[in-house]
Formats: structure tokens, C-alpha cells, sequence
């Protein structure tokens, strides 16, 4: 490492791969600010199986052999109660799990077939225990999933927060929801998850809907972002075109006809918290009584109390937005020892 | 000779955890691979540190390992806390009296440290390297396990049989509806009964008859060995709370709920009374939190998940504890 540079930030990535938050993950992989212990591939909107394969399939066509932990398939607790998830149908046009399925040759730059070495068997929660215990200092997280692993690592080796330096969380929602009429998906999973990661003491940053849905991405601006190309604005490109349909099919267009960019505003919130527009402490609350607001974030914008437990904005500041992402996009993509020819 | 029979064994000790861990480590017929500890009739540090003096003392070999220091969720919700049977009390002349003595001070400090690693952890590890089934003694709050099942399900293709000291057919003891550990954690309970592991539940309908009374104290401590002595000191303790808050069906006895776990893996015949039955555990935070709801009925909704232990011989289980008790030396 050169004299006067700083050390590459130790994170670990938890994500439950669909085209939204393989997006959001394309930004940050390759990047030498960056050295990634490992990535959990977390079951939500899709199975940990198929999370795995596609996220196999993105390193794939990045060339990045990092390894990946596959997640706990059920949640902490939430499907001990099989009645819990049926109080209220999917939304309409909800996409099934074949639909978030990433298909040969629907990368750009694939390498043919998945990078199978790098999934590991050790489970995601021993992974994360692991790997937080060994290090050096401390290690930063990005959750663009429900919170199952964490939630159990955290419970399964008391102390461990300490070794968390910072945490960002993709979920939740003040004014916006998904799923359910009172949830966003990622708490929705896991509720119970959701409420001991938001109760633990670590520096939590909240990114919840309310941010995606402030700046949307239209077709045009995509192309504009995506326009100096390089393969990591071709993959970002070709996973957030297919999301175009299908908010269209939910009826969550944005603004413009744009899409919400739920996970790609956590990650670049990740990159530059400045993202977020006038970031306050909050206390949030999960709830996980089981009925028709299960899951849901509840925010006491009182702020009376100041038992605050994370930062969060309802808003993201647009023009610092474009800026990180336009950088992020620039970025050349390196291997984790920082060796080897930048590709862009 | 035959194999010995791989145990795990997952404690919170407690006075009647130490007893089951010194029956299971003075039979030979056991191989004991760790002893992962939880937080149950008492903190994490201290059920750790118990189980460390007790191991240090006749087994130092075998790896104590710390498990979770809370129930996977059912403290996220502050009205869950109740328990109506308050376990501390003090005599007419101003003693404290309790079924669980915080240190175990008759024994000598622990000359062992915990493994540097977690019980969970472990416990995965250690199923997934067996090569042959091990069987699991679970008798405290069903945490570990449940978190190590859910961190990774296919251990359970590693188990041969799990034992727990846990819940009650007509008999209760933290509240009006539940058994201790299954109060303390009902959603690990539920996760580990429906594992589709061969399960035995010992209840409390079986464990308040496998008693030890005030001869077989007397009995402990004419052997003047430090085993003895101790047992025979936690008893003593164990008799002066029964016999205040939850009097037995012998008078000047206590029960021995988990060395009962260990007794029956030596000779079922300990158990007079069984029955296979569907059995899940109410975790819904109301009045029968924690309760083990045995369905009973000719027709049951589902098919059944455990063998429940509904009746004990009270005199062969203090024979046979007292006789393993009485190998150990010095």
C-alpha cells in the first residue's frame, strides 16, 4: 500500500440478489475503496438458492472471485406461524422468484455458467461470527435484505456488535410501503430480524423507501449514466432495465416514469452518506405482532425521547445522488488484492 | 465392548444441571464432545462458570463452550418478561433461599477457560465433521440449538436423538401454563420440536418424581468426597426450596429435573410412563406463552413429534444417581 493512502475499509455485503439490488451491488464491487470479506447471499424476495446463483452470475461477469455465504433460508422465527404471511395477498404484479431469476447470457460480459467455487458451505451466520471476530478492527455492512443472518449472528455471539464499525440498512419505509399495506419487503421477511438488528447498538444508517422514491431513475437519465460504457455501467445498465417493466406492472412508477432506486440510493448512501438529504437520529420500531402491520418501521418523528437507534432521511439529495452515482459508474473494476489490470 | 454413545450436552447451570453433567461424565457408556452453556436459571456467566468448575473437576479434557447470553427473540417484547413464580426468597431468620445458587462455591475454581469460540458455532461444526449420529442433551432454554437449526438445518441429519428436560403435560412451574425452559425461550422450543429429529421430552410430569430426599443427603455426605459434599450441599438447598414454594409428592425432597435426561439415555426403564404425542409450544406472548401444547386427543390434527415422559421411578432414579455419584474420588 502506498505511503499516504488510506486502507481499504473492510465490508461485508448482505443482499438478497434481484435486479434492484444486484444494481446497487454492481456500483461497489471492484472498487479499491473497498475490501470485501466476503457476501451473504440472504433469502427475501428470493430464495438464499436462487440469491446464490445470481449473485454467483453477477460476480461471474465482474471476474471477481469473492467468496459468497448462502443465508438462512427461513427467517429468525416469523414462519413458526404459517398463518403470519397470509393475513394479506401479494400485491398485484408482485414478481415471482422465477421472474427475479437471472437467466445465462442475461449479463453482459458472463462468464459461461457461475462461478460455483466461490459459494461457500459454511453458513452465512458463522460466516458473519467469523469473520467480524478475526478482524482487525472493525468492519463496515450494507443490507440490501431482510436482516435473518445478521439477526442470528448478532444473537449468537453476544459482543459481537462491537466489531461493527457502521451498518447501512436498504428497508423500512415512513410514508411508503411494498409488500404489505404497512411493510417494505425486507423487514416484511424477518420482522423479528429486523427488530433486533434495529436494537442493537451499532451505528445504523436507515435507508428506507421514502428515499428511493424521491429520486427516481428515468429511462432517459439511465441511458445518459450509462452512456461513457465499461462493464460495470453495461451490468448496471442491463439490471436496471428490466425493472422498468415490472414497476410498471406494480404501479410503482415514480416521477416521470422513472423507477425507484431503492437499493442503488443504500448503496450509494454507503459510498457518501451525503446522499441522504438532512440525515436526523430516529427511533425506529419494528413491529412483529403478527397482523396486519407485521413488519412495519415505525418512526417516532416525536423525537421526544431521544432514545434514538439509527440515522435516517426521508428524502435523498438529488444532485449529490447523481454525483456519487456518476462516480461510482466511473470507477474502474479491480481485484480485491488491488493487483491485476483495471477494467472498465 | 460397545461404542460409546457421542453426547452433546446444552446447560444452564444451575444446581440440577450439575448434577446431570457430573452423571453424564462419571458414565463411562458416554463420550462427552462439549457442554455448550446458555442463560436460563441463571446469566450467561455465571451458568458458564458453574459448568466450568464442575468440568474442571472431573473431566477438564471436554470443551465448554458459551453459548447465548438471551431467548432468540422473546425479549424484543418488554411485557413477555412476567414470570409469576418468584425463585428467591428468604427463611424466617432473613436466608436467602433459591433452587439455583448463583456460585458454586463448595467446588474449587475452574482450572479450564471456555473455548474461544461460541456454542452455536460449535454445535454446527462439530455435527457436521461427526461420523457417526450424536445425541443431544438439551436442559436449559432451547437457544443454541434452535439458532444452530436455523443457521444451518441439515445438522439434524447428524443427530440420532435429542433429549430435553422441557415443558409439562399437567404440571407447570414458571407460570400457571409453562415449564421453565420453555418460558424462557418458546420460539426456540417450537424450532427445535418441529426439527423432525427423534425427540424425547422429559417433562415436569416425569422430573418432579425423580427426587433425592434428606437421606440420600445424608447418604452424600458420609462419603466425604468433594462431589459428594457438593451434591449433597445443592440438595440440601434444593429440599429447603421445594419444600417452601412447590412442595413434592415425598416430603423433604427435591427434583432433579435434568439429571433425569442422563439417567434415562442409561436405562429407559428409569421412565414408567410414556407417550408419543404431537407437541408444539405456545409463543404468542399471551397467558400460555411458553406452555407445551400436548395433543392428546384420539384424533390428532398432526402427526406426533415427540415421546413425552409422563412418569418416573422414584427409586430407581435416586439408586442409580446416587451410584454414579458415589464412582467419583477425592
Amino acid at each position: 500500500m502506498e505511503e499516504g493512502k488510506k486502507c481499504p475499509e473492510k465490508v461485508i455485503f448482505l443482499i438478497n440478489t434481484e435486479f434492484d439490488s444486484a444494481a446497487a451491488l454492481a456500483l461497489l464491487l471492484g472498487n479499491p475503496r473497498w475490501q470485501v470479506l466476503g457476501i451473504v447471499a440472504s433469502a427475501g424476495k428470493v430464495s438464499s438458492r436462487v440469491s446464490a446463483e445470481n449473485l454467483l452470475r453477477l460476480l461471474g461477469a465482474l471476474k471477481l472471485p469473492i467468496a459468497v455465504y448462502p443465508g438462512m433460508e427461513q427467517s429468525l422465527c416469523a414462519d413458526l406461524d404459517p398463518l403470519r404471511k397470509q393475513l394479506e395477498p401479494l400485491p398485484r404484479g408482485w414478481p415471482s422468484e422465477e421472474a427475479l431469476r437471472f437467466d445465462d447470457g442475461f449479463l453482459p460480459n458472463a462468464t459461461p455458467g457461475m462461478q460455483f467455487c466461490m459459494l461457500q458451505k459454511k453458513p452465512a451466520a458463522i460466516f458473519l461470527v467469523e469473520a467480524l471476530e478475526s478482524a482487525a478492527g472493525q468492519v463496515s455492512i450494507l443490507s440490501l435484505g431482510p436482516l435473518t443472518d445478521l439477526a442470528c449472528a448478532l444473537k449468537l455471539a453476544p459482543g459481537l456488535e462491537k466489531k461493527i464499525g457502521r451498518l447501512v440498512i436498504l428497508g423500512g419505509g415512513h410514508r411508503y410501503s411494498d409488500i404489505s399495506c404497512a411493510a417494505e419487503a425486507n423487514f416484511r421477511f424477518d420482522p423479528e430480524a429486523g427488530a433486533t438488528v434495529m436494537g442493537s447498538p451499532v451505528d445504523k444508517l436507515l435507508v428506507p423507501l421514502d428515499c428511493g422514491y424521491s429520486c427516481c431513475l428515468t429511462r432517459g437519465r439511465l441511458g445518459r449514466l450509462t452512456a461513457r460504457g465499461g462493464v460495470r455501467a453495461q451490468l448496471f445498465e442491463a439490471l436496471c432495465t428490466p425493472l422498468f417493466p415490472l414497476y410498471r406492472a406494480l404501479g410503482g412508477m415514480g416521477e416521470k416514469g422513472g423507477i425507484p432506486l431503492k437499493a442503488v440510493a443504500a448503496a450509494c448512501a454507503f459510498a457518501n452518506e451525503a446522499v441522504l438529504a438532512s440525515p436526523l437520529p430516529y427511533s425506529v420500531d419494528v413491529d412483529f405482532g403478527g397482523g396486519l402491520a407485521d413488519g412495519q418501521t415505525v418512526f417516532d418523528t416525536r423525537r421526544i425521547f431521544e432514545d434514538y437507534n439509527c440515522r435516517t432521511a426521508f428524502s435523498l439529495d438529488c444532485a449529490r445522488m447523481e454525483e456519487t452515482l456518476e462516480g461510482l459508474l466511473s470507477e474502474g473494476i479491480r481485484g480485491q488484492s488491488g493487483r491485476g489490470e483495471e477494467r472498465a | 465392548m460397545s461404542e460409546k454413545r457421542q453426547l452433546i450436552l446444552d446447560v444452564d447451570t444451575g444446581t440440577d444441571d450439575a448434577i446431570a453433567i457430573m452423571a453424564a461424565l462419571l458414565s463411562p457408556e458416554f463420550e462427552v464432545l462439549g457442554i455448550c452453556t446458555v442463560s436460563g436459571n441463571l446469566p450467561l456467566a455465571n451458568t458458564t462458570e458453574n459448568t466450568l468448575r464442575v468440568v474442571s473437576l472431573l473431566a477438564p479434557q471436554v470443551p465448554v463452550i458459551r453459548g447465548c447470553a438471551g431467548p432468540i427473540v422473546r425479549d424484543l417484547d418488554p411485557r413477555r418478561k412476567y414470570c409469576d413464580n418468584e425463585e428467591v426468597l428468604e427463611d424466617e431468620d432473613g436466608n436467602r433461599i433459591a433452587f439455583h445458587v448463583e456460585e458454586f462455591d463448595g467446588l474449587p475454581p475452574a482450572r479450564i477457560a471456555p473455548a474461544p469460540t461460541n456454542a452455536v458455532c460449535w454445535m454446527v461444526e462439530t455435527l457436521r465433521a461427526a461420523t457417526k449420529k450424536v445425541d443431544l442433551v438439551l436442559v436449559g432454554p432451547l437457544t443454541n440449538f434452535a439458532l444452530a437449526l436455523r443457521a444451518d438445518p441439515s445438522i439434524v441429519e447428524h443427530v440420532g436423538q435429542i433429549v430435553i428436560m422441557g415443558g409439562g403435560c399437567e404440571e407447570r412451574n414458571s407460570t400457571s401454563a409453562a415449564e421453565f425452559n420453555f418460558f424462557m425461550d418458546p420460539e426456540a422450543a417450537q424450532i427445535v420440536l418441529g426439527c423432525g429429529a427423534k425427540i424425547v421430552l422429559v417433562t415436569l410430569d416425569a422430573t418432579h418424581h425423580a427426587v433425592l430426599c434428606g437421606e440420600d443427603v445424608q447418604r452424600m455426605r458420609s462419603w466425604r468426597t468433594t462431589v459428594g459434599d457438593f451434591v449433597a450441599q445443592i440438595t440440601s438447598e434444593r429440599i429447603k426450596a421445594y419444600t417452601l414454594f412447590q412442595p413434592l409428592f415425598k416430603p423433604d425432597s427435591a427434583s432433579m429435573h435434568d439429571a433425569l435426561c442422563i439417567l434415562y439415555l442409561l436405562d429407559g426403564s428409569v421412565i414408567t410412563k410414556t407417550r408419543l404425542l404431537p407437541v408444539s409450544v405456545d409463543f404468542y406472548g399471551g397467558a400460555s406463552d411458553g406452555r407445551s401444547v400436548m395433543d392428546t386427543r384420539s384424533v390428532p390434527a398432526r402427526a406426533p413429534n415427540c415421546t413425552v415422559c409422563l412418569g418416573t421411578d422414584d427409586e430407581k432414579f435416586s439408586r442409580m444417581l446416587l451410584d454414579i455419584l458415589g464412582r467419583a474420588k477425592g
